[in-house]
């Protein structure tokens, strides 16, 4: 399949946790379509080399989040967009990203200006690699 | 009890004077893959070799699928795969003779997974064995000790002086070995990747004695880094109970807790920080402060990388 | 197990070959230029070493893999018990070893068994040194075993398997006269040195295991520490002495001289005294090694003994009797014509046929036989045999005197045909009968039980005397003076026989008794002898001095037990008794418990100091660490303290701790929907 996971060793961020944001923004940025059949746990598993268990864990989590969704005797699939959080879930989930966004860019000396230009510039990028 | 593929009650193990093991419980719940991690030298092979009947204890005692280690019989031995250190094979044989050597003693034995261990590892199967290069050797190995289909696998440091291709190789194999449902994998290394991509549960040993036994998540999730921001230089520290290093550079002071608690986080408030930030860390940083971190150190700051991660984006 | 059997076959048959080729050159190097009695020395001359050679050598090679520990668990960790392991290894090992020494045996038995190929009747008895030798590499096999795997805690002690061994070549050599007798000595050896190996193994060099394969053990210990003590010892008899040695020789003129010979600078000196110890001046300075020197003293050349008069085991020097020696089967007569005279044939004494056979050397044909009456020409055999068995064949097949009971006879091989010189008479048999002198001067002396009548070499008697001592206790040399032709007869008390004595009697031509010396026994060198004996008893066991008689120690060692047997008592005893406090001390320090400490004592008052070394060797030395609780110290290893009874304390914690119980694990519903 066109879309590649490369999880990386050695990182803060837990493997099966970079499976689970590596889904997802693939999945966003339209690489993984809605309905895509998903690898088996364990043709993941052993094409990354990880234990299965790892793996399994990844899609339980992207399942629980309504991601991913199993269908009995067929295998994982992308689910289609369903809205499972409420709407003060989502607000919140998205002040939290932006408040990492927003620090960070300070941080790093960017102007205001600047972090809107960046951000316009990366939601330009999602649309065209969604076309 | 069943659940447990091996159980290690008080395994104490003395070699003269010099005591190896103290007083190791261990359980190794069945179906996992167990990383079993300590510095060299801090008693891992001698632990496997007493689990597996090879060695007696001083005292203490455990029972390996359900039997007891002093005593195991034939038919148990049959269930128990072992690949000692080293990659321990006879010299002058090739491939097809460990294969006709091997497969006279066990009952069930798979011929497409000894082959298919063997394709793993690309050996060659016209060299003798104490002509391979140590990757193949330890392929051959893996293979002759996966092929009997064992119930449980143990494996003394396979990855020691593999280049990094065998070592793939045999993270493929381990991971292929896991097809069989309830198959228990057992294996010690200090490759903290490969602990990382394989393992579920790891138990930790500090020059003989067990300092951890739990699940990989509850380890990276025990062991936490702290950034104290002070006005001036930091003060003395109190002692902390878990505190495994502490590092303090300029105004700032690094330090690496276990087991967090309420108190901790009191005392820590209480040292008059501007700022406290909790840094994540990567397994190994974790790990090498956990077994062999300094106290006090000017050492120089861990890789720039962890910083980038700091976000959760890789 | 069939596995394992054929594994080991297909790693050692390299080896086996090597051993097989080696020792198939040398005996076929001298199958090219046999003697008649060839397959005896066979077994001397190679199998005798090569088969102990062979033997350690394939039990090393065996278990050399398994030294590493990794190793041993890739080999014991099987379905099969440890026992079928080793006796697959064994089965292999020993069918390799045997069939590499005997076949190169069953060629050179073959090649002999073929007329005209020996020279002599072929009898399957030839066989019997070399299988014997054989079936005892079996001994060093194990021996090799137990050495390679065994943690020996010091380095000196690592051969020491082999003494066990060594012990059974020394028996079957020298001690034991009979095959089938030899064969279960060799059998009893490797049946220890077997469970010795297998408890070795299954245990990769420990000794915890059964209580068997630990007496085994210490049995295949014992022999090589005792005979250590007995190296020392003999090593420091040279200290002791300081490389002095003191011996009788006899002048020309038929005077004893007492030789002192010393080293000095790596150089030998000698100085010479009379009996009395009064030094002769007329040989100072003289050196021994210069061969103008040599004709200086006499030389004694015959002897006569009678054999039934030794007592066992020495008496097997004399008889040449048992499996290893040709009688009764053959034996080469090497003298019989006058020196100088050519023999253009071999001739062999046929024990069973009591008649000489004669062969062709270059075709090995016989042919002829001679018997009392004369030759008679191949295929016909002379109708009169001899009479008896001939006597002392351990020294007379190198005289021109063939001795029986009822006759003697003086070998005229050249011209075919022995000449009777002597006709015992019924009550008073022969024992012995040897020529002495040269020339027109040589004379045949007969012994007989009363009397020893010398004759002319033509059998006409000179004259005949009583002994002056008995030949029932004691054995005799002889000479002839080259000044005077006088007779000199040396009488030495047989071994056994207390005190020990020696006196020379002088004859004149006629019969007369000229002269009587005593030969006292020689001084013991400032008392050195008594040292020696002494220290002897300071690491001989008390057991063996129960079972073994002191002359044959006294024989064996040199030493003078018997003389000093106050002296050589209280040392062993002492000595036994510090073994037995020796080892209580050790049994307290290393925790034994009370029957094991009161046992190994019992053991270690009859063993000796070798014991000890056993004990060390079986059992462990456990170290000590201070009790948490009552700060006494305590054995490690062991889970109760012996004094405050308390348990060892857990492990210490720091707070690092992370524990999770193991049924935290759980099989998520989540992961088995995505199975």
């Amino acid at each position: 399949m066109p879309f590649e996971i490369a999880i990386s060793t050695g990182s803060a961020v837990p493997i099966y946790r970079q499976i689970v944001d590596q889904i997802c923004r693939g999945i966003a940025a339209g690489k993984l379509t809605a309905g895509e059949q998903a690898p088996s746990v364990r043709a993941l598993a052993e094409d990354l080399v990880l234990n299965p268990n790892t793996v399994a864990r990844a899609y339980a989590d992207l399942i629980r989040d309504g991601v991913l969704e199993a269908q009995k005797g067929k295998g994982v699939f992308v689910a289609k967009r369903r809205p499972i959080y409420t709407k003060a879930e989502r607000s919140r989930r998205l002040e939290a990203s932006l408040d990492a966004y927003v620090n960070e860019g300070i941080k790093l000396g960017f102007t205001a200006e600047e972090l809107h230009e960046a951000l316009e510039r990366k939601l330009a990028q999602f649309q065209t690699n969604r076309e | 009890m069943s659940d447990l593929a091996i159980q290690a009650r008080r395994l104490t193990r003395y070699f003269g004077a010099k005591r190896v093991v103290y007083d190791l419980n261990l359980s190794v719940p069945r179906g996992s893959i167990f990383g079993f991690l300590g510095r060299n030298g801090s008693g891992k092979t001698t632990t496997l070799r007493m689990i597996l009947g090879l060695l007696s204890p001083s005292w203490g005692e455990s029972l390996v699928l359900g039997h007891d280690s002093r005593c195991l019989s034939p038919a148990i031995r049959a269930r128990i795969g072992y690949l000692a250190e080293g990659h321990p094979v006879h010299g002058w044989m090739r491939v097809k003779d460990a294969q006709a050597y091997q497969s006279r003693f066990y009952p069930r034995w798979n011929d497409e997974l000894f082959q298919s261990v063997l394709a793993f590892f690309r050996v060659d199967p016209n060299t003798r064995a104490r002509n391979m290069s140590r990757g193949e050797r330890a392929g051959l190995c893996l293979a002759m000790t996966l092929a009997p289909e064992p119930d449980l696998l143990i494996l003394d440091d396979p990855a020691i002086g593999l280049d990094p291709v065998a070592r793939r190789s045999l993270l493929e194999s381990m991971v292929y070995a896991t097809r069989k449902a309830d198959r228990t994998i057992i294996f010690s290394s200090h490759l903290l990747a490969d602990i990382e991509r394989m393992a579920d549960h790891i138990a930790v040993l500090d020059y003989s004695i067990l300092r951890a036994q739990c699940s990989l998540e509850t380890f990276r999730s025990c062991v936490q880094q702290f950034v104290l921001t002070f006005d001036g230089s930091p003060p003395r520290l109190p002692p902390m109970r878990g505190l495994i290093q502490s590092i303090s550079r300029g105004s700032q002071l690094r330090l690496m807790l276990v087991n967090v608690s309420q108190d901790i986080r009191t005392t820590m408030q209480g040292l008059g920080a501007m700022r406290i930030d909790e840094v994540p860390i990567s397994l190994e940083d974790a790990f090498v402060s956990y077994l062999g971190g300094t106290l006090e150190s000017d050492r120089p700051t861990p890789s720039p990388e962890l910083a980038l991660s700091a976000g959760g984006l890789s | 197990m069939i596995g394992i059997f054929t594994r080991e076959l297909r790693e050692n048959l390299k080896w086996a070959l090597l051993v097989f080729a080696a020792l198939l050159v040398m005996i076929v190097r001298d199958l090219r230029e046999p003697e008649p009695m060839i397959l005896f020395q066979l077994a001397q001359h190679y199998t005798l070493w090569m088969a102990p050679i062979a033997g350690i050598l394939l039990g090393v090679v065996q278990l050399v893999f398994e030294t590493r520990p990794d190793n041993w668990s890739f080999v014991v960790h099987r379905p099969v018990s440890r026992g079928r392991i080793f006796a697959a290894k064994c089965a292999a090992g020993l069918l390799l070893l045997y069939a590499a020494l005997t076949l190169p045996c069953l060629v050179a038995g073959i090649w002999a068994s073929r007329p005209g190929n020996l020279g002599v009747p072929y009898q399957g008895r030839m066989m019997l040194p070399m299988l014997a030798d054989v079936l005892n590499a079996g001994s060093y096999y194990f021996a090799g075993m137990v050495l390679t795997l065994r943690r020996a805690r010091w380095f000196g002690t690592r051969l020491l398997p082999a003494g066990l061994a060594l012990a059974s070549s020394f028996l079957i050599t020298m001690f034991i006269a009979q095959f089938w007798l030899s064969v279960l000595v060799i059998l009893c050896v490797q049946l220890i040195g077997a469970l010795a190996a297998w408890g070795v193994f299954a245990s990769n060099g420990a000794s915890d295991d059964s209580w068997i394969t630990r007496l085994a053990l210490g049995a295949i210990i014992y022999p090589g520490a005792l005979a250590v003590g007995i190296g020392l010892l003999g090593f420091s008899q040279a200290f002791i002495s300081g490389g002095r040695w003191q011996y009788y020789q006899v002048d020309r003129h038929g005077d004893a001289v007492v030789v002192t010979q010393t080293i000095e600078h790596g150089e030998r000196g000698w100085s010479f005294t009379d009996p009395a110890g009064n030094p002769l001046r007329q040989y100072e300075g003289m050196d021994l090694d210069d061969p103008a020197n040599r004709d200086q003293f006499v030389s004694f050349n015959g002897h006569l003994v009678d054999p039934r008069s030794i007592p066992w085991p020495l008496d097997l020097m004399y008889t040449n009797a048992g499996y290893r020696f040709p009688n009764p089967g053959l034996e080469a007569l090497r003298g019989g014509a006058l020196p100088g005279v050519r023999l253009r044939f071999l001739a062999i004494y046929d024990i069973p046929q009591h008649l000489i056979e004669l062969f062709d050397p270059v075709s090995r044909v016989q042919i002829g036989a001679i018997g009392p009456d004369g030759f008679s020409p191949a295929p016909t055999l002379p109708d009169r045999r001899f009479d008896g068995i001939p006597l002392n064949l351990s020294v007379q097949p190198r005289s021109r005197v063939l001795a029986f009971e009822s006759i003697v006879y003086r070998l005229e091989l050249d011209q075919r045909r022995v000449l009777p010189v002597f006709v015992a008479v019924a009550d008073d048999p022969v024992f012995s009968a040897v020529e002495v002198g040269q020339g027109t001067n040589a004379k045949i002396l007969v012994a007989t039980h009363a009397r020893l009548h010398v004759l002319s070499v033509d059998g006409q008697s000179s004259y005949s005397v009583p002994w002056e001592q008995d030949p029932n206790s004691c054995n005799f040399d002889v000479a002839q003076l080259p000044s005077n032709h006088h007779l000199l007869v040396r009488a030495f008390t047989n071994p056994g026989i207390a005190p020990p004595r020696t006196r020379m009697f002088e004859y004149s031509a006629d019969g007369a008794l000229v002269r009587r010396s005593d030969l006292p026994r020689l001084g013991s060198l400032g008392s050195s002898k008594k040292v020696e004996s002494m220290a002897f008893g300071a690491i001989f066991p008390v057991a063996a001095r129960m079972i073994c008689p002191a002359w044959i120690l006294d024989d064996l060692f040199d030493l003078r037990m018997e003389e000093f047997q106050m002296s050589f008592a209280l040392v062993l005893w002492i000595s036994a008794a510090l073994c037995a406090t020796a080892t209580v001390l050790i049994g307290i320090r290393c925790g034994f418990g009370l029957w094991k400490t009161l046992g190994w004592s019992v053991l270690n008052l009859l063993l000796g100091p070798a014991g000890l070394v056993v004990m060390l060797g079986v059992n462990d030395w456990p170290s000590r660490e201070k009790c948490a609780h009552c700060h006494r110290m305590r054995f490690v290893g062991r889970r109760d303290c012996p004094r405050c009874g308390a348990a060892l304390a857990p492990a210490p914690r720091d707070g690092r701790e992370i524990f999770e119980p193991a049924d935290a694990f759980s099989s998520d519903e989540a992961l088995q929907a995505v199975g």
